[in-house]
């Protein structure tokens, strides 16, 4: 059904709609995805009654939301288990509770197949090439072992590898790295274009200070990292942006970074970092930004919590999440790359209420 | 820090033995009473204040004069090893003074997790034991601060009396891990959940419905409706239609109260909205009705798990019964105390004696859920703390 909902998607340009018109064709779609998970899903079915959400509805701001947190609590999903292909986990670093994303084999398709669309479309503006680029994963070979239950961290390299070639870790699966491969894949790949991608953090951690402290770099000519993962524990140390670029290039070459934002929940439609440092949801999908205490739906510039859209969710009631990251929408239509839509900033997580509960004295 | 607990139990079998309401004890409660109730510095802790208050020379006495009019003999039962919880920051105290004030020795483990009011607490308590009018009191007792460490919680166990565990459900099995003497014991307090029973004629009727609309908001929000007895549903008693009209009467009370205290944090809304929905999801019928600082959710049940979900800072269950004996839908083993209002006393005990408000441990008049008492989750804590001595 789901093939019915994005099939005219595929053929617009990933950001060359303006935003009115994008919104009246995300909210067609997500009507016609709130339907499809009221008939599939009783958990998503009773959430509707009993709240009193409408399924159809004429714009995003009466769109039903689902508190994303409840992925980690209940196993919601619209699709019977002999139908289920794939589990997606959250990679939980700060708490035990993962998220359980349930994909059938059509919606594991899609997403991959969103993903390079948003991929290829950014290839384009790097006027890197329509072929396969040779990959450099900052990560281990481990992270992949275990093909039916992915974490997110496994999920984003699963849907990356199939846009390149020569896959390569570099790092061994004790997280230190693995000068051998690296040296190899430079020594082939130098001059021509390459994708490198990796969690900010562990880029930062594993990849960029190791080589610091061995006073050791590369010269990549023309390279693209993507990397994502969150800012928290670089901004602990006091690492920026500006600043992550900045050691990126001196340890790479010449190499474009870019920042992308997206949750395990909606795997497939990530916002990627333009040029100017903003992300832009892809056609796909978008954001509204609502109050945490009115749950009111926030104005241009102001902060609150992010709702991400995906019309992608099939195979589980995803469609609409509200979460608990910060964010702020920056602009429509006007942002300097030249993307269409609506662009915003991510601005962390939201601080978590104090828990005391009778049954803490241990738990610490 | 096991060193310096094991220098400390080491020195408690050369110390003078202590006796129950020893002249010393009462002194220091006293003292600690009067500084608590008095000192200006300490007035926005109202917890302090209110352990001061249940410290006043008058209900001292009167703890003394039940405790020496029981019929058998109460003696010490030794040194009492006390895990306290860190969601009310006065708790520590209250374990830790009435094990005293039995004449036992102690040793305290209070919660990294407390909050200001703890610190406070016990910074007051620090300065008191060290006056040299206390020196047989702080020979005699130990409070300490250490991260989870099963060396030191194990070797405590060891050589206890009396362990005393509270935090709950988890902490009662982790503790548990440790053996203690075949002679000692434990005194635990397991998870406990609170409700409010309103008689809807009665709200109706009132006169004073301002009073005690103040008087709930307080045994709600106090410790972000996280302690064992904060009400977290509230049951409406009455016909369909008075139990209608009660609500609609309390409510629009109720909420001139909301909105106007301190700022309800972004994150304790979120967690709301996570725990409505959750609610929702798992085919509760909800009709919810949402502040900020106030979600109010109508349900027709609750299964235990989703006791054990609520995350507190105004999130209220709310139902309505014609019949006590629909209050089993509710009520399980794990519940504490009811909050009532539009009963009398005489009443809800019968009641009890009929068979009906089963497992409830504790009734108070809406306004009191918080206050302690030397009865603690069906235990009368002064004979829990003693040994007792019969002659024939
Ligand atoms: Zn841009």
């Amino acid at each position: 059904m789901s093939k019915f909902v994005i099939d005219p998607f595929y053929k617009l340009p990933v950001y060359g709609i303006a935003q009115e018109e994008k919104e009246c064709l995300l909210n067609d779609a997500l009507n016609q995805l709130n339907n499809h998970h009221y008939k599939y899903c009783q958990n998503y079915n009773n959430l509707i009654d009993s709240i009193g959400f409408s399924l159809t509805v004429d714009t995003y701001v009466e769109q039903p939301y689902v508190m994303a947190r409840l992925f980690k609590i209940l196993e919601l999903k619209s699709v019977v288990a002999k139908e289920i292909f794939k589990q997606l986990n959250s990679s939980g670093t700060s708490s035990q509770v993962v998220s359980k994303i349930f994909l059938n084999a059509q919606a594991a398709k899609v997403q991959s197949k969103v993903l390079a669309k948003i991929l290829l479309d950014l290839f384009e503006r790097k006027q890197l090439g329509k072929q396969r680029l040779p990959m450099l994963f900052i990560e281990a070979p481990d992270i992949i072992k275990n093909r039916n239950s992915f974490s997110a961290r496994g999920a984003g390299i699963q849907g990356l590898s199939f846009l390149g070639r020569n896959h390569t870790y570099a790092l061994n699966n004790d997280m230190t790295l693995n000068h051998k491969a690296i040296d190899g894949f430079i020594e082939q790949f130098q001059y021509e274009p390459v994708l490198i991608f990796g969690f900010t953090f562990m880029i930062w951690k594993y990849f960029i200070e190791v080589l610091k402290k061995k006073n050791k770099n590369y010269s990549f000519e023309q390279g693209l990292l993507l990397h994502s993962g969150g800012w928290k524990k670089l901004q602990a140390i006091a690492v920026d942006n500006q600043e992550f670029k900045h050691q990126v290039k001196l340890a790479l070459g010449n190499v474009s970074v870019h920042n992308f934002y997206g949750m395990v929940e909606q795997t497939g439609t990530i916002s990627i970092e333009c040029e100017a440092g903003y992300l832009h949801p892809p056609v796909f999908s978008d954001i509204l930004i609502r109050d945490p205490l009115t749950l009111k739906v926030k104005k241009t510039g102001e902060e609150g919590l992010i709702q991400l859209f995906s019309i992608l969710p099939e195979s589980y009631p995803g469609q609409s999440l509200l979460t608990e990251d910060m964010g702020q929408v920056i602009g429509r239509d006007d942002c300097v790359c030249g993307r269409k839509g609506q662009y915003f900033k991510v601005v962390g997580r939201l601080a978590q209420a104090e828990n005391r509960g009778c049954s803490d004295t241990f738990s610490e | 820090m096991l060193e310096k607990i094991k220098q400390f139990v080491g020195n408690l079998s050369i110390n003078k033995p202590v006796f129950p309401f020893s002249a010393k004890s009462i002194q220091f409660c006293q003292d600690l009473s009067k500084i608590l109730t008095t000192d200006t510095k300490l007035r926005p802790y109202q917890d302090l204040v209110a352990l001061g208050y249940w410290l006043r020379p008058s209900h001292l006495k009167q703890l003394q004069s039940d405790f020496e009019n029981k019929e058998a003999i109460h003696q010490p039962r030794g040194l009492a090893f006390h895990i306290t919880p860190g969601n009310v920051d006065t708790m520590f105290a209250y374990s830790w003074l009435i094990s005293l004030l039995a004449g036992n020795k102690n040793i305290v483990r209070l919660s990294s997790k407390g909050g200001e009011a703890q610190q406070v607490l016990l910074s007051t308590i620090e300065k008191l034991l060290n006056s040299a009018d206390f020196v047989n009191i702080r020979q005699n007792n130990l409070l300490i601060m250490y991260e989870h460490n099963d060396e030191i919680s194990g070797y405590l166990s060891s050589i206890c009396d009396t362990r005393v565990i509270w935090g709950g459900d988890d902490t009662i099995k982790k503790i548990r891990q440790f053996p203690i003497l075949a002679t000692s014991k434990d005194i635990v307090f397991a998870d406990r959940f609170s409700f409010a029973l309103f008689n809807s004629e009665n709200i109706i009727n009132s006169a004073e419905l301002p009073k005690l609309c103040q008087l709930f908001y307080r045994d709600i929000y106090t410790f972000g409706q996280q302690a064992c007895s904060s009400p977290r549903l509230l049951v409406w008693y009455g016909s369909n239609d008075s139990n209608r009209q009660a609500k609609i009467l309390f409510w629009m009370e109720f909420k001139k109260l909301l909105g106007q205290s301190s700022k309800p944090l972004a994150a304790a809304a979120v967690n709301k909205l996570v725990h409505s929905q959750l609610m929702a999801m798992m085919g509760n019928k909800l009709n919810m009705k949402l502040f900020p600082d106030l979600y109010r959710i109508n349900i027709n049940e609750v299964s235990s798990d989703l006791w054990k979900q609520h995350c507190g800072e105004g999130l209220l269950y709310e139902a309505e019964i014609n019949h006590f004996s629909e209050l089993n839908k509710f009520t399980n083993t794990s519940f504490q105390t009811c909050t009532y209002t539009g009963f009398s006393r005489e009443q809800l005990k019968q009641e009890v004696q009929n068979g009906e408000l089963q497992h409830i441990l504790r009734f108070v008049p809406v306004g009191h859920a918080l206050n302690f008492e030397s009865v603690w989750d069906g235990m009368d804590l002064f004979s829990e703390f003693s040994v007792i001595s019969t002659f024939s």
